[in-house]
């Protein structure tokens, strides 16, 4: 049997031992950092999910409305659902902002967005309160959205248009 | 000989702390790469249900005459009756499939209503189906006043909306 015995003598650490060691810690601190890495990365995965989460709430609160369609014009309905949906549900700091356009007069697809946009009445506020009138997406951090599809209402005759779909597109972000 | 073996003692434990932080950052960057596939699988999936659910909605109320009780028209009505409904549809779903990159089919029993794209290209489709109730359309005029009444009465047969979307 081996005794083994420590002296107070003697080097503690030898230039070879820390040469030694030089590639085990630099393997350790990368592994430390991919360890940050990945709990930043979590973060964004739950804040996404939690933005998703939101956007589909409010557009399948939308599209539970009976009916299910948007007016070609004067959307009065849909912002009075939205305004409602938003105190229901959305925490606060989070805001929302909705378009509405028509995908069966879409002009030409290849050239850019489509032509025809719904809802653009003066009663038409698809958007948060604290957003001014046909502001454009500031995503500070993120953003989620959600599309469904509904025919289109035309007021004056009262009906649905048979054939007309519209796409309702469904903004979420936290405004920072 | 005894600080030989307080050197390998040591370099044991190095070696221990070593392997386990390898294997664990190995695992756990395996497990980030698996979740984070699967969770934009799982993302696909729910969006091209919901698209199938509302287009079928959207397809299913386009059928249904607004100036009468909510009643389907016959399944012969997409090539004589309403043309113009079927071509608005077709134009929808046209435009739909270009702008979002997907495949659509839709299909009213065996007869095919719309079909834009290859859904066997794709390689995920989701399907929603609605029942179409049936109506038989009657007029009658009266002989006094000469008033026409169009009647519309359900006769119980069905027919099987079926829209596909793939991506």
């Amino acid at each position: 049997m081996t005794r083994i015995v420590t002296s107070g003598k003697g080097q503690v650490f030898s230039l070879d031992v820390l040469f030694s060691l030089l590639p085990v810690m630099m393997i350790i601190g990368a592994g430390l950092q991919y360890l940050y890495l990945a709990e930043e990365q979590s973060t964004a995965l739950i804040e996404g999910a939690r933005l998703e989460t939101l956007a589909q709430a409010m557009a399948e609160n939308v599209a539970a409305q009976d009916g299910k369609y948007v007016r070609t014009e004067n959307c009065s309905e849909l912002n009075t659902t939205l305004s409602s949906a938003a105190q229901d549900f959305l925490p606060d700091g989070y805001v929302y902002h909705v378009q509405a356009y028509s995908y069966y007069d879409y002009g030409n697809p290849d050239v850019g967005p489509p032509s025809t946009r719904l809802c653009n009445g003066s009663d038409d506020e698809l958007w948060s309160s604290d957003l001014e009138s046909n502001s454009f997406i500031q995503t500070n951090n993120a953003a989620s959205s959600d599309l469904r599809f509904m025919l289109e209402y035309n007021a004056t005759s009262g009906n649905l248009t048979p054939g007309h779909i519209a796409g309702v597109s469904f903004t979420i972000w936290k405004n920072n | 000989m005894e600080k030989q073996l307080n050197r390998k003692g040591f370099a044991a434990l190095l070696d221990g702390i070593l392997a386990y932080t390898v294997a664990f950052a190995c695992i756990g960057a395996v497990a980030l790469l698996m979740t984070n596939t699967r969770e934009a699988s799982i993302k696909t999936s729910y969006t091209l249900n919901v698209w199938a659910e509302d287009l079928a909605d959207a397809i299913g109320q386009s059928m249904v005459n607004p100036t009468n009780p909510p009643v389907s028209y016959a399944t012969d009505w997409l090539d004589t009756t309403s043309p113009e409904i079927k071509a608005a549809l077709v134009q929808s779903l046209t435009n739909i499939a270009a702008d979002k990159r997907v495949s659509i089919t839709a299909e009213i029993g065996a007869t095919n209503l719309a079909t834009i794209g290859n859904l066997s290209q794709a390689s995920e489709v989701a399907t929603a189906t609605r029942l179409l109730r049936h109506a038989e359309v009657s007029t009658t005029t009266d002989p006094v006043s000469g008033v026409t009444t169009t009647t519309y009465t359900l006769n119980g047969d069905v027919s099987v909306l079926t829209v596909k979307i793939g991506i």
